[in-house]
């Protein structure tokens, strides 16, 4: 689904260079689930923030469903985010004026994606079909989480990216979101990411992976 | 200061190092409120310290005015007798305002030198040491008392008129007056100074426009009606013209500009404060935390304010300075013009204004601050964060309870007020309310699209983030509120002055011509085939009411005068008028003896006539613009009998159609100089010149209050975009495009904008009726018709939403690269 090669990125703080990727190449096919782990500061959040065509890289190639989005000038990549990538943040994310079916509904839209049936059929799936007309301020963590699952899912992306989706939330709700996005993602046929320090939610995942001084290996 | 507080003082200030604009906009709200107050207080300032001089003519004291009882004017001869009669400290004044040949209007002032009665060793005294201190010291007084003369003109006249050393003031009617020197005296201000001699020829006249004294004793007092009271009228200069009660509407006026000026300032302080203390709170949070008692960081915020406050006084001050440099010409013109007041037009400085003006910035930003900083050291950040939304709701109803009782104040209090500041009070009410109404207003209307725009999803969500911004441009959009109200109800008076001032001059200045009084007689204008219509009105003065009461002989059938001319009547009263009564004089009088002096139509006057005590009956009232005495109309061959030694005046001629160059030529074949008729076109077309400048100030004020009003929202949006960063970036995040981006930020802008604009309305309308039927009648004893007209509304509308947009593009300028990176940051937040 998507392919890194021979990715290089750095950055400078306060004089220091800090390398988030050396030479790194990763792949990972249609369907598939992977777990980005690492030490605080290694670059998980850049790296994702690379597939996403939130970042730019300083060489390699970047291939998301074929298409070099590393060449993208910033309107194609918003396009191209738009229609074929989804996005799952640690604090959610949600627009506070907007009802929780109007959020998750707002990529669909702006893709110009959006199927009514998929969307009850999604809420159905994540149990929050009750909480449609709530909005963010008025739902609990994990809710919120669900909302923004479904946001990310409803446009029936290639690709779910998601940077610690239960970094906010308890064990139980942790355990209780990730398996919904797990299985809805799967359920989309979509390839998911999750950035996560724990290694309970990693194993929810086919595969693991720990990156650190710039290279990307198999976790055990 | 301790040292916990100095930590946390630096600490609270770093934001600033990190948020340079917030800083810029603080500082530019309280410079630019400070600025527009100071510079209006100068101009106050300045114009009052000139009625304070009034009692005084270049130095010397003129507590008295000699005038003619029945001319005015003063003859010469009759200042010989007085001197022969022992009153060698009375001298002649000639004060004339006149045209330049290049239109520009001057003021000019003439004496005897050498009859001024320099103190020094009492009353009418001449004390050399006296002379030689005086602005008269030295030698070159003796150029300006023998031909060819001298005028002495101010400075600042000088350069308005571009005259330099030397050269001759052309008149428009030809005349030059003496070569210009460029100097000017005490209470000079900005008229020109000749000799008496030199303004006797050029006017060639045997009369001054009146004589001055000194004080004088209770026994000068009674010799003078004793020997001279039968023709000649002596009255205390400030009676005469108690400049600074006549011109307390003006002054307050231009005060409520001030201040208006500097609340709409102080929103945009208001605004940058709110957003510091909420971007620091988490910084408070932590001081605290470590230790911070909250005490420290109370004390460290009013530090930080006191610093500003300062900042602003000081930079404002300095603006002020140019700003009301600039102003203070177009306000002597209107003293000038309206209440025949001479002020100088160089404004001057005083330490006082400084003060002030740090008094006000200091109480502003304790005002900005207080509400915010009790909250942001009161509450966790999630705390505030979550009653944000509930607060706004109860704040937005509990200031629609405010601002409706607001309005129930002023209509309680209308009936009642009775003086000028009184009635500023009330027009103050009606903005405030206007302010206090706005949030619910913007709301209910953003609610009540939301229900009828329901299938559109990207209007429902421009609609609903109308909520989402309201908050962070509601200072600015109520200081917007405030300039518009203040605007249209300017504009609607100085609208409706105008058309009502047209109408009324096209009447009164209806003549063709006026040719001077006494310089020809009835038997000239016979036979000329030229002339459809000649008629001139007498005049007598008398007093009613501790006012100067002109009574006014006219003519039945003079075309200045008719039905038409009359706004409050008795029925078939124009007839009853002119045919006279029986037993008691019927008479037309002035709105403002109905307004000043409680007169109603069919009420009875006494006045002192030549035949002794009179009744006379009003009948009805008519327009009199710009008059601040009273004034009784009497058909003239009544007028004749009442007062048989009153002069009459000038002729007004009214001529044959196409016939005006035939008239022009007849009046000169008949022996008349060009200077003693005149075109009352021209006089029409430069009496609404004078009427335009004379609202320039006005107009100037509310143009800069309106920049205000434009910086306030430019800098709320810049806090609105850095607030809300994250929340862009994620709109960003999920593909929006640049086009959708704007198109949500931008509607609910022009939604409220809207909501502004139609709450001004009213308001503004409501404001111009109080200014028309309450301020001006409590000020001037006159009225007028409100008129609204649309074009300048419109255009007003249209500029202000010129100013709207250009304030969104420009502070939408780098949001793009601003939430581009932004969206780097999105995760792992």
């Amino acid at each position: 689904m998507f392919k890194l090669k021979q990715v290089d990125k750095s950055f400078r703080d306060r004089g220091d260079v800090i390398h988030v990727a050396r030479g790194l190449s990763w792949c990972m096919g249609s369907g598939e689930s992977a777990a980005l782990m690492g030490e605080s500061g290694a670059g998980k959040t850049t790296l994702m923030n690379i597939i996403a065509g939130l970042d730019t890289v300083d060489s390699g190639e970047v291939l998301v469903d074929n298409v070099r989005i590393d060449r993208l000038n910033q309107a194609e990549l918003t396009a191209f985010r738009r229609n074929h990538i989804g996005l799952i943040f640690q604090k959610f994310h949600l627009v506070p004026s907007l009802s929780a079916w109007d959020n998750a509904a707002l990529q669909a839209r702006l893709a110009g994606a959006f199927d009514q049936d998929f969307a009850a059929h999604l809420f159905d799936m994540l149990n929050i079909d009750h909480l449609a007309h709530r909005r963010p301020n008025q739902l609990s963590g994990g809710q919120q989480q669900r909302v923004a699952i479904a946001r990310a899912l409803m446009h029936q992306p290639q690709l779910v990216l998601a940077d610690e989706p239960t970094g906010s939330l308890d064990e139980a709700t942790s355990n209780a979101v990730i398996e919904l996005l797990v299985s809805a993602a799967s359920n989309a046929g979509a390839t998911l990411v999750v950035v996560t320090h724990s290694a309970s939610i990693a194993s929810h995942l086919s595969h693991s992976f720990l990156l650190g001084s710039g290279s990307l290996a198999p976790a055990v | 200061m301790t040292r916990v507080t100095l930590v946390t003082l630096a600490t609270t200030l770093a934001f600033y190092r990190q948020n340079p604009l917030q800083a810029l906009f603080v500082l530019v709200g309280l410079v630019l409120g400070c600025g527009l107050y100071t510079a209006v207080a100068q101009i106050n300032a300045s114009a009052e310290a000139s009625y304070a001089e009034a009692d005084q003519i270049l130095g010397i004291s003129a507590q008295w005015r000699i005038t003619d009882r029945v001319s005015t004017e003063v003859a010469i001869s009759d200042y010989i007798r007085l001197r022969r009669a022992g009153f060698t400290h009375f001298y002649p004044v000639i004060e004339k305002r006149l045209v330049s040949a290049d239109g520009a209007l001057i003021s000019i002032i003439a004496t005897d030198l050498l009859a001024l009665p320099f103190t020094g060793g009492g009353v009418g005294s001449v004390d050399d040491s006296a002379l030689e201190n005086s602005p008269f010291g030295g030698d070159g007084w003796s150029r300006l008392t023998q031909p060819p003369y001298e005028a002495w003109v101010p400075s600042q006249t000088a350069a308005r008129l571009a005259v330099t050393e030397g050269q001759q003031i052309r008149l428009r009617e030809g005349k030059r007056l003496p070569p210009t020197v460029i100097r000017s005296q005490a209470q000079q201000r900005d008229q020109i100074f000749i000799d008496l001699g030199a303004a006797l020829s050029l006017f060639e006249t045997e009369r001054v426009s009146y004589l001055a004294a000194p004080p004088l004793t209770e026994a000068e007092q009674q010799r003078f009606f004793d020997q001279f009271g039968s023709r000649l009228m002596l009255s205390k200069q400030s009676e005469a013209l108690d400049l600074s009660q006549l011109t307390q509407s003006l002054h307050t006026n231009l005060t409520a500009l001030g201040l208006l000026s500097f609340v709409v300032g102080t929103f945009i302080v208001f605004n940058a404060v709110n957003f510091s203390l909420h971007a620091r709170q988490q910084a408070f949070g932590v001081l605290q935390d470590l230790g911070a008692a909250r005490r420290a960081i109370v004390v460290a915020i009013a530090t930080e304010s006191l610093i500003w406050a300062v900042t602003g006084a000081v930079l404002g001050t300095l603006l002020a300075q140019p700003l009301s440099a600039a102003l203070m010409p177009a306000v002597a013109a209107t003293m000038q013009n309206i209440y025949g007041a001479s002020v100088s037009s160089l404004p001057m400085f005083n330490t006082g204004l400084f003060w002030e003006a740090l008094l006000l910035a200091f109480a502003g930003l304790s005002l900005a601050l207080v509400l915010p900083l009790l909250r942001a050291t009161a509450m966790s950040p999630n705390e505030s964060n979550a009653r944000d939304e509930t607060l706004f709701s109860r704040q937005d109803a509990a200031l629609a309870v405010v601002g409706l009782a607001l309005l129930l104040l002023a209509y309680v209090c209308y009936p009642k007020a009775s003086s000028v500041l009184q009635g500023f009070a009330l027009l103050s009410l009606i903005l405030f309310a206007g302010v206090a109404l706005l949030p619910i207003t913007v709301l209910s209307v953003s609610a009540l699209s939301r229900t009828v725009i329901r299938r559109h999803w990207l209007a429902r969500w421009a609609l609903a983030d109308v909520s989402h911004q309201f908050p962070h441009l509601r200072l600015a959009m109520m200081a917007l509120l405030l300039t518009l109200i203040a605007n249209i109800g300017v504009t609607s008076l100085v609208g409706s002055f105008r058309l009502a001032l047209t109408d009324w001059l096209e009447t009164r200045l209806s003549a063709d011509f006026y040719v001077t009084a006494g310089v020809m007689e009835t038997e000239s204008l016979v036979g000329q085939d030229w002339i459809r219509a000649a008629h001139r009105r007498a005049v007598a003065e008398r007093s009613y009411a501790d006012r100067t009461m002109t009574v006014v002989g006219i003519d039945v059938d003079a075309p200045d005068f008719g039905p038409d001319s009359i706004i409050e009547a008795t029925p078939a009263a124009f007839a009853r008028w002119s045919v006279g009564g029986v037993g008691v004089d019927r008479v037309f009088a002035n709105e403002q003896l109905k307004y000043l002096a409680g007169v109603e139509v069919g009420d009875t006057l006494e006045l002192e006539t030549e035949l002794g005590l009179r009744p006379f009956e009003v009948l009805g009232f008519f327009h009199d613009y710009g008059n601040v005495n009273f004034s009784l109309y009497l058909p003239s061959e009544r007028f004749k009998q009442l007062y048989a030694s009153a002069e009459p005046q000038g002729w007004g001629i009214w001529v044959q159609d196409n016939q005006h160059a035939a008239a022009e030529l007849g009046l000169s074949q008949l022996g008349l100089q060009p200077s003693q008729w005149v075109s009352q076109r021209d006089v029409l077309a430069l009496s609404l010149t004078i009427f335009d400048r004379t609202f320039a100030i006005t107009r100037a004020l509310n143009a800069l209050t309106l920049l205000v009003a434009s910086v306030a929202i430019f800098s709320s949006l810049l806090a609105a975009y850095q607030f809300r960063r994250t929340e862009y970036a994620l709109w960003r995040s999920l593909g929006m495009s640049w086009f959708g981006f704007f198109a949500v930020l931008g509607f609910p802008i022009v939604l409220m904008t809207a909501v502004v604009m139609a709450l001004s309305l009213p308001l503004g309308f409501l404001l111009s009726w109080l200014l028309i039927h309450k301020i001006n009648v409590i000020s001037f004893g006159w009225t007028m018709p409100l008129v609204v007209a649309t074009e300048p509304i419109v255009f007003l509308f249209v500029v202000v939403a010129m100013v709207v947009l250009a304030a969104f593009v420009l502070a939408s300028m780098r949001q793009q690269v601003a939430v581009n990176d932004a969206l780097k940051s999105l995760a792992g937040e």
